[in-house]
């Protein structure tokens, strides 16, 4: 069975989308500023879905880089 | 001694002068507010110039001088702070429109630090709005390179990178969440450090990422920035990432040399897709210079580091999503547009998405520390091109190809440091054929600032790239 990779959305965003989301999240959103917008969001989740390594998925996404040591 | 040859003195040379009484703190402050007011309007480093008080700062610290009571190597010292740090009584506006008119009624550690060590504050200094990296329409002008004026300055620590460069103060402070202290050390032809995570206290400094924002200093010398970093670091309870190991001693070995030692060239930033001929032959001959001295040089791969850019971004900006999203809400429209629609991007990043890009921080983060078992320091790239042209940073985006493009190389190469919370330095290493100043990242373990010092320092000695002035 082929590994499914998570891209976040389903497919690349449409303006209409980005305007529904930011609705949906209570942003108010310029009408000139849609493309960009999903230019930068569409382009981000293609990099992050392509990342290919083998201990990606076996490692924790731990948020923060405390110097234990020394605490 | 001529004004133009004082302001480009470093700062140890102008204090110990100082020390001496050979030198007056009033004389120089006099010479950088001269040279400020000469060149600013080209170059717009400042934001704010506190002509008065850094005057009266400089007749008090001349008087405590002369009665013995002397602080330190930063005592009469000139410094100009990025406009991210709250500095009390002192506008403090993050290059944004909507705080302006922002006077803090608190002081940041960092700025609380400087004065404490008796430095004299000249001014606030331009960036990017909110620290974001491609501001098009800045409030306070458009920052330019002291070197060709066409040219950005870096980002987004840009007034920071100007200043020095342009002898417009004797030392300054930038703040790095992505890199924003080393570009615009390279595009400047500086040195600029980004210590470890938890080295410089973040308290009352704007924040872009919890997790990544770092004050650290911007100098003309090595032994300046080291001067420099231990009068900021060190422990603040004020800040729960501030890390309570006791400060090194920075200065004291910076000329023990490099003889013995291994330097890791990253091999896949320096072959990265965009990144130049100029750049890429000035990092490869640092290898001679390195082996002249003494150190192993080796060639290094590290699964990972090419794709931290956009990694970086995943967290980064949604942790500035989170930050600002109150603002946007009510005042999106005094934003920029490229800082807008960055953050309404970030604002829509799916969760599943930000914990991918963090398993791979820590998988990032786990090789960078492995290597750095064999290796004493990683070496590469700064940036990609010595410095754009302003109008091509400004540009609207066009595809996500043009944002793949422009964006996820460029920060690749700066910010697996930031990710890893790992210190790095950026240092001049040389200059493209149209007169572009050029920097070398050399990384170190973690803590371990006096070790990246104590290489820069000797790869600084043995080159002269540093002594250049730019043309203005």
């Amino acid at each position: 069975m082929p590994k499914e990779v998570n891209r976040g959305y389903s497919e690349p965003l449409t303006r209409e989308d980005v305007a529904r989301l930011a609705h949906l999240r209570g942003l108010p959103v310029e009408e000139s500023d849609l493309d960009e917008i999903r230019f930068r969001l569409n382009a981000l989740s293609d990099a992050l879905a392509s990342l290919d390594d083998p201990e990606l998925d076996t490692t924790d996404p731990l948020p923060i880089l405390l110097d234990r040591e020394a605490r | 001694m001529p004004s133009n040859e004082l302001i480009y003195l470093p700062a140890h040379e102008l204090g110990a002068r100082m020390r001496r009484r050979d030198l007056s703190p009033v004389e120089v402050v006099d010479a950088y507010l001269a040279r400020i007011e000469d060149i600013d309007s080209k170059v717009r480093a400042y934001i704010t110039v506190c002509g008065d008080q850094a005057r009266a700062q400089a007749r008090d610290a001349e008087a405590a001088i002369s009665k013995g009571d002397y602080l330190g190597p930063l005592h009469g010292i000139p410094v100009a702070v990025k406009d991210q740090f709250d500095t009390a009584g002192i506008r403090t506006t993050m290059a944004s429109r909507i705080f302006s008119d922002n006077v803090p009624d608190g002081e940041s550690t960092v700025t609380a630090r400087l004065k404490a060590a008796g430095t004299i504050l000249l001014g606030k200094l331009n960036m990017t709005e909110f620290a974001f990296g491609d501001t098009r329409d800045f409030v306070f002008g458009t920052p330019r390179n002291p070197w060709n004026l066409d040219r950005i300055p870096g980002s987004s620590s840009a007034g920071s990178g100007i200043a020095p460069s342009a002898g417009m103060t004797a030392v300054a402070i930038g703040e790095d969440t992505g890199g924003s202290v080393r570009l615009p050390a390279a595009m400047c032809g500086i040195v600029g450090l980004r210590p470890t995570t938890g080295r410089t206290s973040r308290y009352r400094s704007f924040p872009m990422c919890w997790s990544m924002d770092t004050a650290g200093p911007m100098t003309r010398t090595v032994r300046d920035c080291a001067n420099l970093l231990a009068v900021i670091a060190g422990h603040d309870p004020n800040d729960p990432l501030s890390s309570p190991r006791p400060v090194d001693d920075y200065s004291s070995n910076l000329d023990a040399g490099v003889q013995g030692m291994k330097v890791g060239y990253l091999h896949q930033l320096i072959n990265l897709e965009g990144v130049d001929e100029d750049t890429r032959n000035a990092v490869d001959a640092t290898r001679d210079v390195f082996q002249s001295l003494g150190a192993e040089t080796a060639d290094v791969n590290i699964p990972l580091l090419e794709l931290a850019g956009p990694i970086y971004i995943a967290i980064g900006d949604s942790d500035a999503a989170d930050t600002h999203e109150s603002l946007l809400r009510q005042r999106h429209r005094d934003y920029d547009v490229a800082t807008r629609t960055r953050l309404m991007a970030s604002s829509l990043i799916p969760a599943s998405l930000y914990h991918r890009a963090q398993r791979a921080r820590q998988l990032l983060r786990k090789r960078l520390i492995e290597t750095l078992e064999e290796f004493d320091v990683l070496v590469g790239p700064v940036v990609s091109t010595p410095a754009p042209e302003i109008k091509e940073v400004q540009r609207v985006f066009v595809s996500e190809a043009d944002v793949r493009n422009r964006i996820f190389g460029a920060r690749s190469l700066t910010t697996p440091f930031n990710l890893a919370g790992l210190p790095a330095i950026s240092i001049p290493c040389g200059f493209s054929g149209d007169g572009l100043p050029i920097g070398l990242q050399i990384a170190g373990r973690a803590f371990d600032e006096a070790t990246v010092l104590r290489v820069s320092a000797a790869y600084e000695g043995a080159t002269d790239w540093h002594t250049r002035r730019p043309p203005i």
